[in-house]
C-alpha cells in the first residue's frame, strides 16, 4: 500500500442504516477549509473598499482596521464553538444549544439574509469588473441589474440540476486570487506610495462621527465568509483540531490582505474617487492606477524588461477584471449553496417548515430553497434599476443580518460558559473574566458589545435597512410560531433532549 | 498475490451481480474478506450528512441484491453506504481505510458522444487508489 496518498477534497461520511450506526467519516483538511473560506472573505475585497471608502471617506483604513478586530474576535468565538459542534448551521447551531430553540431560529433566519445579501451583492458587482470588456455592463443602470439579475438566475438554475463543482478548481482560484492581490499590492506600493500622500488623503477626506461610524458598520462587509469554516466543519477531518487552525490562518490571510489593499487604494486613488467612480469595482480602479503609473522607458533601460513591463501594463487590468467576475461568480454560488445547506439543516431540528429543505426527486438539489432565496436575493436587486443606491443598501442589510447572526454567536458562547461549564472545549478561548466561579472570554465579551453596537448604529442611521431587516425577522417569526403551533411543538425544547433526536445518522 | 481483503463497489447497476460473483469466487481460496460498498453522492447544495430517502432506498436495494448473490455463492460479505461529495475519492478513501488489497469494479459498456467511455469514477479510482485495481466490463449489446 503506498503511504504517501492523501484524499482529494473529495468528502464522504459512512452511513450505516443496515446493521449498525457508523462514525461520520470526515476527509476535508486545514487547505479545503482555508480555501472555501478565502473564497468567500477574498471575494468581499472587491466590493467592500468602495462602500467603506462612501461611507468613511479617508477614514476607510480606520474603518477597515477597527472592523478588523471585531473580526478576529469573531473568528475566535466561531472557533471555540465549531470546535464544540462541528456542524452544519454554524452560529445557528451555537444558539440552539447555548440559548433557546428560539434564539437558534433568529440567528439562523439572520444568517439566512446575510447569504441573500452576499448573493445580491457578489452578483451586483460582477457586471462593474466585466464593464472593462463592455462598457454598459458598468454605466447602464438597466443593463448592469439586469445582467446582476440574470447572473443569479443562471446560478439557481445551475444549481437546481446539480453542476459538479470541482473543490480543486476553489483551491487553485484562492491561490490565485491571493497572489494577484499581493501582486497588486507589492505593485501600488513600489510605483506609487508616497507617505504624505497617504496621509492628506487620509486626514484631508475625513469623516464627521457619525459617517465613520456607520463606515465601521458597513466594513463588515469585508468580512462576509466568517460562518463558512463553520458550516464545513462536518466535513473536516478532525474538526475540533483543524478549524481553530483553519479560521487562525484565514484572520492572519485575511488582515494581511486588506491592510495592504487599503494602503495600495489610497496610494493609487483619492477616498472621493473609490466612493464614487470606483465604488462598485475598487479594484479595477487600483488596477488602473498602477497602469497609469506605469512608463516602462524610464523605468528601465533594458528591452526585454521593458517589453515585461509593458505587458504588466496592459494585462494587469483584463486579469483582475477577469479574476474578479470569476471569484465574485464562485462567491454567489457559494451564497446559493450556503442558504440551502442552511435551510436543510434548519428544517431538519424543525426551526422552519422542513418542505423549504425538500429534495428534488430527479436532481437530488433542495430545489424550492434555491429557488425561494434566489428570488429573494433578485428582487433586492430591483431598485438598481432607478438608481446607484442599491449598492450602499446592500450593504446596510448585509450589517443588519450578519451582526445580529454574530452577536447571537457571542452572546451563545458565554451562555454556554455559565451553563455548561463542563463541556468539553477542544478549543478554549484564553483571556477568561472570572464571575461567579465562571470563566467568560474577554474576546466575546467585546465582541458581544462590537457587534451589538453596529448592529444598533445600523438601525439607527438606515432606514432602509431598518425596515427591511425588520420586516425580514418578522416574517420569520411569523412563519416560525406558525409552523411551531401547526407542529404543536413548543418554541424552546430542552437543547440535551433535541442533541440527542436530531436527524441525521452521526 | 496476496489476497486478503477485497473492496467491490456497487452501484445498482447489472454489472453489480458479476462483480460480487467474481470477488467471491477470488476471496474463497485465500479467504480474504470482502467489502461491499454504495456511495451515494450528495449535492454540495445539500449537508453531507442529509438523509435523502430515494437515494438510500435505492442503495438499500443494492447491496441487498449483493448480499443475496453472495449467499447464493455460499460466501458472506460485509456492506456500507457511504454519502460523499464524490464517488473517486470516497471509494479511494475508504480502501485506504480497511487496507484493502484489491477494489473490484463493475461496469456496463457505454458510449459518450459516439466513444466508449468509462465515466468520471472508474478514471479516478485507477489513477489514485493505492491498491490494486480490478475492471469488470459487461458485454457488448
Amino acid at each position: 500500500m503506498r503511504n504517501d496518498w492523501h484524499p482529494k477534497l473529495g468528502d464522504k461520511l459512512v452511513r450505516g442504516p443496515r446493521v449498525k450506526i457508523h462514525p461520520l467519516r470526515r476527509v476535508l483538511g486545514i487547505p479545503g477549509l482555508f480555501s472555501t473560506a478565502y473564497g468567500d472573505l477574498g471575494s468581499s475585497i472587491y466590493y467592500a473598499l468602495g462602500l467603506v471608502a462612501l461611507m468613511a471617506m479617508g477614514a476607510a483604513p480606520v474603518a477597515l482596521g477597527i472592523a478588523g478586530i471585531f473580526f478576529v474576535f469573531t473568528a475566535l468565538t466561531y472557533a471555540e464553538g465549531t470546535a464544540m459542534f462541528p456542524e452544519a448551521g454554524g452560529s445557528a447551531s451555537f444558539a440552539r444549544h447555548g440559548l433557546s430553540d428560539l434564539m437558534g431560529f433568529i440567528s439562523g433566519w439572520s444568517l439566512m439574509f446575510g447569504y441573500i445579501v452576499t448573493i445580491s451583492i457578489s452578483a451586483y458587482t460582477i457586471p462593474s469588473y466585466l464593464g472593462y470588456f463592455w462598457e454598459p455592463l458598468k454605466m447602464s443602470p438597466v443593463i448592469h441589474t439586469a445582467a446582476a439579475m440574470g447572473i443569479v438566475a443562471l446560478l439557481m438554475a445551475i444549481n437546481v440540476i446539480g453542476v459538479r463543482e470541482s473543490s480543486q478548481l476553489n483551491f487553485g482560484l484562492a491561490i490565485l486570487d491571493i497572489t494577484t492581490q499581493l501582486l497588486i499590492i507589492i505593485a501600488a506600493v513600489v510605483l506609487l506610495f508616497n507617505p504624505v500622500v497617504f496621509w492628506h488623503r487620509i486626514t484631508g477626506y475625513w469623516p464627521s462621527t457619525p459617517d465613520l461610524i456607520f463606515g465601521v458598520a458597513i466594513a463588515a462587509i469585508a468580512f462576509t465568509g466568517v460562518e463558512t469554516i463553520s458550516q464545513m466543519s462536518e466535513e473536516a477531518r478532525r474538526p475540533t483540531e483543524k478549524t481553530p487552525k483553519a479560521y487562525a490562518w484565514v484572520t492572519i490571510v485575511v488582515l494581511v490582505i486588506y491592510a495592504g489593499i487599503s494602503v495600495a487604494a489610497f496610494s493609487a486613488l483619492t477616498p472621493s474617487e473609490l466612493g464614487s467612480t470606483w465604488i462598485t469595482d475598487p479594484v479595477a480602479g487600483i488596477a488602473q492606477g498602477i497602469s497609469r503609473a506605469i512608463f516602462p522607458h524610464n523605468l528601465a533601460q533594458q528591452a526585454i524588461v521593458v517589453y515585461l513591463l509593458q505587458g504588466f501594463r496592459s494585462v494587469l487590468p483584463v486579469l483582475v477584471a477577469l479574476l474578479a467576475g470569476t471569484i465574485l461568480f464562485i462567491a454567489t454560488n457559494a451564497g446559493i449553496l450556503g442558504i440551502s445547506r442552511l435551510a436543510f439543516s434548519l428544517g431538519r431540528f424543525q426551526l422552519i417548515p422542513a418542505e423549504l429543505g425538500r429534495v428534488h426527486h430527479r436532481f437530488k438539489t433542495p430545489y424550492i430553497a434555491i429557488l425561494v432565496f434566489g428570488l429573494i436575493s433578485i428582487v433586492l436587486q430591483i431598485p438598481g434599476f432607478f438608481g446607484p443606491d442599491v449598492f450602499a443598501n446592500l450593504g446596510g442589510l448585509y450589517a443588519f443580518g450578519s451582526m445580529l447572526s454574530f452577536a447571537l454567536a457571542h452572546l451563545s458562547i458565554l451562555a454556554l460558559r455559565i451553563k455548561r461549564p463542563d463541556l468539553p472545549r477542544p478549543f478554549k478561548l484564553r483571556l477568561n473574566v472570572k464571575i461567579s466561579n465562571r470563566e467568560l472570554p474577554l474576546t466575546a465579551i467585546l465582541g458581544l458589545l462590537g457587534t451589538g453596537i453596529i448592529w444598533i448604529v445600523v438601525v439607527i442611521m438606515q432606514p432602509y435597512s431598518r425596515y427591511v431587516g425588520f420586516g425580514w425577522l418578522l416574517i420569520g417569526l411569523g412563519t416560525f410560531f406558525l409552523f411551531r403551533k401547526v407542529k404543536s411543538a413548543p418554541t424552546d425544547q430542552s437543547n440535551m433532549q433535541r442533541d440527542e433526536t436530531k436527524g441525521s445518522n452521526k | 498475490m496476496k489476497l486478503e481483503k477485497i473492496l467491490v463497489t456497487v452501484s445498482g447497476k447489472e454489472a453489480d451481480a458479476e462483480a460480487v460473483k467474481l470477488a467471491c469466487d477470488l476471496a474463497k481460496k485465500p479467504k480474504a474478506k470482502v467489502y461491499v460498498v454504495y456511495v451515494i453522492e450528495v449535492k454540495r447544495s445539500l449537508p453531507l450528512d442529509a438523509v435523502i430517502e430515494s437515494e438510500i432506498r435505492s442503495a438499500e436495494e443494492a447491496l441487498a441484491h449483493a448480499e443475496d448473490v453472495a449467499s447464493d455463492k455460499d460466501y458472506e460479505v460485509e456492506t456500507d453506504l457511504i454519502q460523499g461529495r464524490d464517488a473517486g475519492p470516497a471509494i479511494v478513501d475508504e480502501a485506504m481505510d480497511k487496507e484493502v488489497d484489491l477494489i473490484l469494479m463493475g461496469f456496463t459498456y457505454k458510449k459518450r458522444f459516439g466513444v466508449f467511455s468509462l465515466g468520471r469514477v472508474i478514471p479516478y479510482v485507477l489513477e489514485e487508489a493505492p491498491c490494486r485495481v480490478l475492471l469488470y466490463r459487461e458485454p457488448m449489446r
